[in-house]
This record gives structure tokens, C-alpha cells and sequence, in this order.
């Protein structure tokens, strides 16, 4: 037992002598997650508009108004040709424009369909879906208005006319903050690249240095040595993880579960990173190799995990593959701990297979680690 | 200068970086992996999102009013409530991420012609199939008014437009909304910035740690002589890199090539550069070979994904971010790589950016010249 000790304190050390990692896990578990929950926004706000009136009458001025007054539209500037519409949406300083023809006004006030042309950058799908979005609804708001001016005045007296009103209630985020959503995600990913970084560097490190053969060669035994490989990430990880609350006062992001329970879920987390981690730490030779493959790794992770894209819109066969990796599951708790206040008896099928998984990877990774020492 | 000291310096280099073969590979094979991943994960489209739908009304209308929601390709109503709370039930175990709630006085208030209120409830816990549900279910509850009103009208013997203003909406360069041309695109960017300047970070600080950076200052050779002779095998792998992934991702997936190849290959060119010197300004910057890989994923890989324009634009970000976001060239390749294979657009749309990646290659090689002559590292 008190070699099994003196092969965890051995890691810890190891890992407190090496302050680039130290700095690497911290960065993640940080600054990584502030800069993104700044810059990795995915709300169609402020879209920069263009705006060429050719009508230029009190009507077009409204609606122009109806536009710009939403935080969903900015004024990029009033364009005074179509060549000059073109020019800033090619240049990507705009990336929607606002087109009222000159016989806006006739056609509505004859009663002929009026039309507006609403172009969209459609480099963006995701964007210029949401800002056709938003104009279809304060143009459908307009219209009932004027259907309702055109009834009165035609001596039929109705103050409205019927139409389906959608209410819309938003549940856990009412404001739609796609911040909260950056922030969980980057706190699971630095769990990931993080666990994966430290315990794959841990077995490498011995690799490199020439060590391990050193280790080999007193009486502990492999599995002592791999049980304090695992403990050392697995903690210094949890420890991380303090550290990125931080990041969720900072953004003000609310935990409606319990912390403790994300704790729970981010240690059975770890448990398959550093699994694979361990696996990926016997197959390289050095740091740079072992810290190459461990980001290679959380690609298809990251991809195939419900996070960038929600895993129904996936093909599925997909699918199916998603539900065998950790991360899909720890994303969905993780999000149901911060954002719905789900507790283990809501998310324990998601802890269930998590352990399981981290139990497999686990066994595999020191299974092929042993081997390797074996030779 | 002479060529063949320069030509000594890139065979060293090119013979350290092959003894490494799984560093270089994974570098070299790391886009292509990632161009496939973006190409077939990600998609924004909402296809049969199950959706609950709680009716209190039981009516005809609110039967109506439901299979035109079923019908489209986005919905499926997975679920039928008998109670209210079982909404918030189901979307706590993620089942579903929208509930339609029918007040009892659906078809009463439709009969009346008055406005039929529906309560709309939305996971927003995952922000952007958030936004589609709620932009779909408003485009299905706005046609679906339109019918409603028409027959309120008929009925009245009425004539009139139901629609007086109709808005237009024309997508420009990418007319049939693919998100793939956009990701791909990004992940262009990505490709060149992400991978291969970790391995060109640890070029000079090989040579300091093992002491031998003395024998190079020692010798006769010129600081550009052996900038130049260091930098190229990494230029000449990420150019072989660039062309795979590229003649990739516009052949396997379909992308237009609208621009000028000739621009889209300068800007390429000077992408590669700028990306090679910074890894070699932070090769400069340390000692230690880890502290330069740890420079180089802070510096190069993650500014890459966050900065480079590539998932979410870059333009949604805080006026200082956007400024910091300078600092890394993705952004401007990004620019000028969409321009090009989307907008077909001329030299006057992106020239800034143009203008951006150049002189930021020539700052960072000329700061990086610098501190190899002033022996600085």
C-alpha cells in the first residue's frame, strides 16, 4: 500500500515539476473557456444591414424603422445602388440588405401584391436562416396591421383578424444566451483535452526519459504502477475542474443542479479519457506525438457528440456510433445539470453507461499499456 | 548567400522531421480527417424533431392545426400529453425540445375570428435548434394563419390580399443554403493553421536544447540563409497538404470554385508563410521543447477554431475580441478562401483582407529574422 502511495505522490510530482502541462490544463479549463464564451457566438444579432430605399416614403421609412428599432438588424449604411449593395455584401460587411422598390408604395395602396427583396449572405445557412426568420415575423406583423387598416376602411369593423399566436416560452434560458451553452461545452472539452493530455503525457513521460525501465525493474508491480497513473489525471482533472467554475460565475451561468453531481459526472468522465489516454500514451514515443494525437482524438469526439450539431439532425448510423463514446453522454448531463437542474435520478442512465465506458476503456488502455512494459 | 548552405540547412531539417514519422503524419493527416468529419457531422437542418403537442381543444381546427405541423419534414409529433407538466418532463430527459400547448378555446376563438392563442415551449438549453424550432413553428403558424384568415374572409364574401407585403428573400452565393460550403470553407483555413506550425515551433528549439543552435552561430552561415533553409520543408508540407485537402474538399463535396484560382493560390501561398513564421517566432521565443508546443496549441491550434471565422463568425464578437482576433491570420484567409470559392467576388471585396495577411507575413518573418540575428534566442 505505501508503494501504491509513493507511486501517486511520484505522479503528482512529476506533474507539478512540469509547469507547461500544468499551464496547458489550466488554460483550458480557464482562459480557453472565457475567450469562447465571448467569441463563439452563435446568435444572429446585430446582422449588419444594408438598406437601399428606393421608395423613400413615410411607409418605407416605417418599415425601415420596424427593422433597425429589433436588436436583430444594425444599420450597415444606406446604399444608393444596387452595385453598392453588392459591394458590401461581397465584402462581407453586410450580410443582409433591405430592398424597397420604387413602386412599393403604388402597389400597396392599389392593393397589388408589394413586394420587398431581402438578401441574405448565404455563405452562413445557420444565419441567413434565423435573419430571414426575423424579417418574415416583423413583416407578417405589418401585414396583419394593414389587412386590419384595409377592412376598417371598407366599413367591416374588425380590430384583428384571426391568425394563429404562437407564444413562444422559452425553458431554462429564456433570453436564449447561447453563452451558457459555450461555456458547459468548453468546460466538457477541457475535460477531455485535459484528460486526455495529462494521462497520456504521464505514460509517455516515462517512455521518454528512459524511466519506465527504471520503474520495470523494482518490485512494483504494472498494475501499481498503472492504478497511480490513473489516480494522478483523475484528480488533478477534478482539481481543474474547480478551477473552471470560475468560468461559470464569470459568465454568469446558472447551475441549477447540483455542483457536486457535475463533480460525480465529470470524475466518471474522466475515468474513459484516461483510459484512452493511456492508450494513446503507449502508442507514442514522445510529448509531442502523445499531445498530437490526444487533440487528433477529440475531433470525432467532438463531432460526433451532440454538441456542434444536435444529434437528431445526424444520419443514423451516426447516431448509433455517438451513443458509444463518452462524451455524447457527459454533454447531455452536463447540460441537464446546469441548465434543467436534472439530479441522478434524472441523469443515471447517463452515469450508468458512463461507467461502464470508463470501465472499458480503462481495462484496454492498461491492458495494452502492460504489454508494452512487458517487452 | 548560396544556395547550397541554405540547401545543408533544409536537408538537416527535412531528415530531424522524418524521424518523427507519427508526429508528421498525424499533422499531415489531421485536416483530411477533420475536412470528413465537418463534412458529414455537422448539419444545422432540423429533420423530424420529435415535438409533444398537449390539446385541450380536441376539435377539428386543432387537428388541422396539428397535421400542419406533422407534415412538414421538420416536425414529427412523437408525443401526445394528457397533462401540462408532462412538457416540462420530457424536456428535462431530453425527449423532446418542443411542446405545442392548444388552449381549450382554440376553435372557439377561431370560429369567432378572433386570435387563436397557442403557447409555443422550447428546450433552450441548446441554442441553435432552439432558434430553428421557434423561426420554423412561426413560418408554420404564419402560413397556417394565412389559411385561416382566408376562409374568415370568403365566408364574409371578402376579397382581399391576405398577404399585402411579401417579402422576397434571395440567398446570395450559396442558393440552396448548403451549411457545407461554409464549413468547408472554414475548415480550409484550419487545415493550414492548425496542425503544421506546432511541428515548425519546435524547429529552432530542437536545435537550442540539444546546444547545437551554437555550432550554427559559430559557422558562416547568413540568419536568412538559415530562416530560409529552416522554413521550407514545413512550407513545402503544408503546400503538399493544402493541395490534398483542397482538391479534396472542392472534388468529394461538390464546391464551386468561382474566384480566381490564381488569387485563391497567392492567398494560400502567404497563408502557409505567415502560418509556418509563427511557428517559428515562438521556436524563437523558448527554450524548452515543451513550452513551445504549449505556445504553439495556445497560439496556433485554438485561435485557429476560435479566431479563424470557421464554426461561428467572428463578427458576433466584443469589438476588443474582434481586435485580438487580429492578431492570427486565419481570420483574413477565411476571408479572402470564401470570397473565392463562394462570392466570385473582385479584388475591391477583400483586399483589406489581402492587404491584412501580407503585411502580417512580413511582420512575423521580419520579427522572427530579427531575433535569429541579434542571437536573441
Amino acid at each position: 500500500m505505501g508503494r501504491l502511495w509513493g507511486l501517486v505522490k511520484k505522479e503528482y510530482i512529476h506533474f507539478y515539476r512540469d509547469p507547461v502541462a500544468m499551464l496547458l490544463i489550466l488554460y483550458f479549463f480557464t482562459a480557453c473557456i472565457i475567450i469562447c464564451g465571448y467569441c463563439f457566438l452563435f446568435d444572429a444579432k446585430h446582422l449588419h444591414t444594408v438598406i437601399y430605399d428606393m421608395n423613400r416614403t413615410s411607409t418605407s421609412r416605417d418599415i425601415i424603422q420596424r427593422f433597425l428599432s429589433t436588436e436583430y438588424f444594425d444599420l450597415d449604411c444606406f446604399a444608393t445602388s444596387m452595385a453598392d449593395v453588392k459591394k458590401r455584401l461581397d465584402s462581407g460587411k453586410a450580410r443582409v440588405a433591405l430592398i424597397i422598390p420604387p413602386e412599393f408604395t403604388r402597389n400597396l395602396a392599389e392593393g397589388r401584391p408589394a413586394s420587398l427583396q431581402f438578401i441574405c449572405d448565404g455563405g452562413d445557412a445557420n444565419q441567413a436562416g434565423q435573419g430571414v426568420g426575423f424579417a418574415k415575423r416583423i413583416i407578417g406583423d405589418l401585414n396583419r396591421k394593414i389587412i386590419v387598416e384595409r377592412l376598417n376602411s371598407q366599413g367591416i369593423v374588425v380590430s384583428q383578424i384571426p391568425a394563429i399566436d404562437g407564444r413562444v416560452r422559452t425553458l431554462y434560458n429564456q433570453e436564449l444566451k447561447s453563452v451558457y451553452y459555450v461555456v458547459i461545452f468548453h468546460i466538457v472539452l477541457a475535460g477531455l483535452i485535459g484528460g486526455l493530455i495529462l494521462s497520456s503525457t504521464a505514460v509517455v513521460r516515462e517512455k521518454e526519459r528512459g524511466t519506465i525501465d527504471q520503474i520495470l525493474v523494482t518490485p512494483t508491480r504494472s498494475w501499481e504502477l498503472l492504478i497511480a497513473k490513473t489516480v494522478a489525471p483523475l484528480t488533478i482533472g477534478l482539481i481543474a475542474t474547480v478551477f473552471s467554475f470560475l468560468t461559470v460565475f464569470w459568465f454568469e451561468v446558472p447551475c441549477r443542479g447540483n455542483p457536486l453531481t457535475f463533480f460525480a459526472f465529470m470524475g466518471f468522465f474522466l475515468i474513459s479519457t484516461t483510459g484512452i489516454g493511456i492508450l494513446i500514451g503507449s502508442i507514442c514515443q514522445n510529448m509531442l506525438q502523445a499531445i498530437l494525437l490526444s487533440v487528433a482524438t477529440q475531433f470525432p469526439m467532438v463531432f460526433l457528440g451532440g454538441v456542434i450539431t444536435p444529434l437528431e439532425n445526424l444520419p443514423p448510423l451516426l447516431q448509433k456510433i455517438a451513443q458509444f463514446q463518452p462524451l455524447t453522454h457527459f454533454m447531455i448531463a452536463a447540460n441537464g445539470i446546469f441548465q434543467k437542474g436534472n439530479g441522478f435520478s434524472v441523469l443515471w442512465p447517463e452515469a450508468l453507461k458512463l461507467l461502464i465506458m470508463g470501465g472499458g476503456f480503462l481495462l484496454a488502455g492498461c491492458i495494452i499499456a502492460r504489454r508494452q512494459w512487458k517487452q | 548567400m548560396t544556395i547550397k548552405r541554405i540547401w545543408a540547412v533544409m536537408k538537416a531539417e527535412f531528415i530531424h522531421i522524418i524521424r518523427d514519422p507519427l508526429s508528421l503524419i498525424i499533422a499531415l493527416f489531421m485536416p483530411l480527417f477533420l475536412l470528413f468529419l465537418s463534412g458529414y457531422c455537422i448539419r444545422f437542418e432540423l429533420k423530424e424533431m420529435p415535438v409533444a403537442v398537449f390539446d385541450m381543444d380536441q376539435s377539428q381546427e386543432s387537428r388541422n392545426y396539428i397535421k400542419a405541423i406533422d407534415n412538414t419534414s421538420y416536425f414529427h409529433i412523437e408525443y401526445f400529453l394528457t397533462r401540462y407538466d408532462q412538457a416540462k418532463y420530457l424536456m428535462d430527459r431530453g425527449k423532446t425540445r418542443c411542446a405545442v400547448i392548444i388552449p381549450a378555446d382554440f376553435s372557439r376563438k377561431i370560429k369567432e375570428y378572433l386570435p387563436a392563442n397557442v403557447q409555443i415551449l422550447v428546450d433552450g438549453s441548446e441554442i441553435t435548434s432552439a432558434h430553428f424550432i421557434i423561426n420554423y413553428l412561426s413560418a408554420i403558424n404564419a402560413s397556417h394563419s394565412v389559411k385561416i384568415a382566408d376562409s374568415f374572409l370568403k365566408k364574409r364574401g371578402i376579397a382581399t390580399n391576405l398577404e399585402p407585403i411579401v417579402l422576397s428573400p434571395r440567398f446570395w452565393y450559396n442558393q440552396s443554403l448548403r451549411d457545407l460550403t461554409f464549413i468547408i470553407t472554414g475548415v480550409f483555413s484550419l487545415s493550414i493553421m492548425g496542425f503544421v506550425p506546432i511541428l515548425s515551433a519546435l524547429a529552432i528549439v530542437r536545435e537550442k536544447e540539444s546546444g547545437s543552435i551554437q555550432q550554427i552561430f559559430a559557422s558562416p552561415i547568413r540568419s536568412y540563409e538559415y530562416i530560409a533553409g529552416k522554413m521550407t520543408p514545413y512550407v513545402i508540407f503544408l503546400t503538399l497538404d493544402f493541395l490534398m485537402v483542397i482538391v479534396i474538399g472542392l472534388w468529394w463535396f461538390k464546391l464551386p470554385l468561382r474566384g480566381s484560382t490564381l488569387i485563391l493560390s497567392l492567398a494560400t501561398f502567404l497563408m502557409i508563410f505567415a502560418t509556418v513564421a509563427i511557428g517559428f517566432f515562438i521556436s524563437t521565443l523558448t527554450r524548452s521543447q515543451l513550452t513551445a508546443l504549449l505556445f504553439g496549441i495556445v497560439f496556433t491550434l485554438m485561435p485557429a477554431f476560435i479566431f479563424g471565422d470557421t464554426i461561428a463568425p467572428i463578427a458576433n464578437s466584443p469589438e476588443g475580441w474582434r481586435l485580438y482576433s487580429c492578431l492570427f491570420p486565419g481570420r483574413f484567409y477565411t476571408g479572402i478562401c470564401r470570397a473565392q470559392i463562394l462570392k466570385g467576388s473582385g479584388i475591391q471585396s477583400y483586399w483589406e483582407d489581402a492587404l491584412a495577411l501580407t503585411a502580417y507575413c512580413i511582420a512575423i518573418f521580419s520579427i522572427s529574422a530579427w531575433r535569429v540575428k541579434s542571437k536573441k534566442i
